[in-house]
């Protein structure tokens, strides 16, 4: 019966510490992809724009060859920001994400539309703006930017437009 | 310190049999060779699946905006895949398939983009790493998409792939229909075909 109560109890402990271990572990790989993000961006709510990606690509595994990515972390604590995304017509997208891993919201190319897209972006308890209201679960976030490459062509057009993406403070 | 140990081997195998349950209840299995991890990158996203989403594909987007179908052989996670030593089994390079598109993906646009075992690009003297929808326009259906590791005779869209060595074949449909993200598993996918080879 000890034998069996001691068995048991390892058991428990371990399978504690496995299911903290999983319920921590999107958080924290969140976290540190976020500390390295904002580090090669040289700072918060500012971009970092890879390049295309090929095969000697290694920032993160399984990448789209037809995608130029750019990303940033988002940081609303010193109040909300606003994004202005210029029109493109062909397809795009910029996926906002929270430290859970949980994506909040996506914006992108849509029929109809010809200027460009502003985004206010703000924590949940906070005020809307002018444009269209995203609210973030956090004071902190993920910002992936993707715009598709259908020809080598089209790299430094692409380029040069997604750099016109404008982060600014917004006053709530 | 039998008993620890004897605990120790519990443990494993719960946490292993929990984790395998819950990979088949949330793994989407379409018969013409695809699968997907249902709910992505949602608010309501399981622990679990979020862990391994985290683990394989960090900031993944969630599939109103890109479905992510990974080519695949037999059943994933089944205890026959799990002996083999393989949860998931990947295709092998060496060998040909095909690619069958027998009618337009309703999607805003498509890929089809091939990984080496390490699951990044596949260097190729072409530089050809995926087919996109855009480049296909026009064609007519069925559309075949050869995937292997020399070009085989008559085929117009080659993918090149190593020569030997697992390799993930991932569809990617950006936008797709809602009506296609909810009967995946029915859904007539494009059909991937196992031809000669190793």
């Amino acid at each position: 019966m000890r034998y069996l109560l001691l068995m048991l109890a390892t058991a428990a402990v371990i399978l504690a510490a496995v299911s903290t271990a999983v319920l921590r572990y999107p958080a924290r790989q969140a976290g540190r992809a976020m500390e390295g993000l904002a580090e090669i961006a040289g700072g918060v709510n500012r971009f970092h724009h890879e390049r295309l990606p090929d095969e000697t690509w290694r920032t993160i595994v399984r990448p789209s060859p037809d995608l130029l990515y750019s990303a940033m972390v988002f940081d609303l604590r010193a109040g909300p920001l606003r994004l202005t995304f210029p029109h493109h017509a062909d397809y795009w997208s910029a996926q906002f994400i929270d430290p859970r891993t949980s994506t909040f919201a996506n914006v992108g190319n849509s029929a109809g539309v010809t200027g460009p897209t502003r985004v206010f972006l703000t924590l949940k308890d906070k005020t809307a703006g002018e444009g269209r209201v995203i609210h973030s679960p956090e004071a902190q976030g993920v910002l992936i930017l993707r715009y598709l490459v259908r020809k080598p062509d089209d790299i430094s057009a692409l380029d040069r437009l997604r750099r016109m993406t404008l982060v600014e403070r917004a006053v709530p | 310190m039998i008993a620890v140990a004897a605990g120790v081997l519990l443990a494993v195998v719960v946490a292993a049999a929990v984790l395998l349950a819950h990979m088949r209840q949330v793994t989407l299995v379409n018969p013409r060779g695809w699968m997907a991890i249902r709910n992505i990158g949602a608010q309501d996203t399981d622990p679990i699946t979020r862990a391994v989403i985290a683990r394989f594909g960090l900031f993944a987007n969630s599939s109103a905006e890109a479905l992510y179908l990974q080519a695949q052989a037999g059943e994933p996670f089944s205890l026959r895949n799990i002996l083999r030593g393989e949860p998931i089994r990947r295709l092998d390079g060496g060998r040909h398939h095909r690619i069958r598109i027998e009618r337009p993906i309703p999607a805003e646009w498509w890929s089809l983009t091939l990984y080496a075992a390490d699951d990044y690009l596949f260097p190729n003297a072409e530089g050809r790493y995926a087919w996109l929808s855009q480049e296909l326009e026009g064609e007519p259906y069925p559309i075949v998409i050869d995937v292997a590791p020399e070009r085989p005779a008559g085929a117009r869209f080659w993918l090149p792939s190593p020569p030997e060595g697992p390799i993930g074949l991932t569809m990617r449909l950006y936008r797709p229909d809602v009506e296609l993200v909810r009967n995946l598993e029915r859904y007539p996918l494009p059909a991937v075909e196992a031809g000669e080879g190793r």
